[in-house]
């Protein structure tokens, strides 16, 4: 390459007016010319320098790889299923709290329990008896009063 | 959806006053059992497990034979209001499931008897409920009972 031609791809290379195939024509006829151009060589010199500097391989502990978490999908029948029993057992336990409250025994003795119990049934007992009475007493007077009628 | 809900509201609607039946009088009593002013007795079914198992002459045979069919006691009375706890009880009752049996209006005193079927000859719970001005006497028996047993039961032991 002559001097002339070397020197307007210079000129252009420093306009930035180059195409990247003239640079590369550039870069290795200035590497043949090795005392000319000492700017020009520093700087692709500097280039090719940096470029053989490998960015050391660095890995932030911050940062965590997350993969994207697959989400179940729940059908809304079975959501209402699973209300549905929860509400069937809160009520379960609300109205069997009121069983529970009463069974405390008053007696904590079997013959004494017994004798007692024996006691409210002979009242139990003796009211039914009365009623009875009563209701027999009633018809009693309603067959005297048919028999009044039957006379006349 | 909304159909499946509205049929779970409606069974759950049908169904709560079935569960709450199954309580009877027991909410009731439980009202009244801390109150100082009434008497509360109350016999559970172990514990007439237990006299069935009691081997005692004390007792008249005939009695025990009652006593072992019955499965709990309760009983609640007061000395004084009869007449308030009686009507009390009275709105109450209407929607256990029990029938009136007997019922007997005195001057100034009333007595109610009650029964609920079980389906064949015996009664698997009689209530008693008496009021007049000084005395107020709830009593609930369960178990597999009969008014000719009970009625026998007073002749057999005042005799």
């Amino acid at each position: 390459m002559e001097n002339k031609d070397l020197d307007i791809l210079v000129q252009k290379y420093v306009e930035a007016q180059t195409t990247p195939e003239e640079e590369l024509v550039l870069k290795s006829a200035l590497t043949e010319r090795k005392d000319e151009y000492d700017d020009l060589q520093a700087l692709f010199g500097y280039f090719s320098q940096q470029k053989s500097i490998k960015t050391p391989q660095f890995v932030n502990p911050a940062f965590q790889e997350s993969t994207p978490v697959k989400r179940k999908v729940i059908s809304m029948q079975w959501v209402a299923a699973a209300a549905a029993i929860a509400i069937m057992v809160v009520a379960f336990f609300y109205f069997n709290q009121s069983n529970a409250v009463t069974s405390a025994d008053t007696f904590t003795d079997p013959q004494l329990a017994a004798e007692n119990a024996l006691k409210a049934l002979e009242i139990l007992s003796s009211e039914i008896n009365r009623g009875q009475s009563i209701a027999a007493d009633q018809l009693k007077e309603f067959e005297n009063l048919n028999k009044y009628l039957n006379i006349f | 959806m909304k159909n499946f809900v509205l049929n779970l509201i409606f069974m759950f609607a049908v169904l709560s006053p079935a569960i709450s039946q199954t309580g009877s009088l027991d909410t009731y009593f439980s009202k009244y059992q801390d109150d100082e002013t009434f008497t509360v007795v109350n016999i559970s079914s172990s514990m007439f497990a237990a006299i069935a198992g009691l081997e005692s002459d004390s007792i008249d045979p005939e009695a025990k034979a009652i006593l072992d069919n019955i499965t709990g006691m309760k009983i609640l009375t007061k000395q004084s209001n009869g007449e308030t706890y009686f009507n009390e009880v009275l709105n109450l009752i209407k929607s256990k499931g029990l029938e009136e049996m007997m019922s007997i209006k005195e001057k100034g005193a009333n007595m109610r008897i009650y029964g609920k079927s079980d389906g064949s000859k015996y009664l698997k719970e009689v209530v008693l409920l008496r009021g007049d001005k000084d005395n107020f006497v709830l009593m609930q028996v369960q178990g597999k009972l009969s008014i000719e047993q009970l009625s026998q039961l007073s002749r057999t032991l005042n005799n």
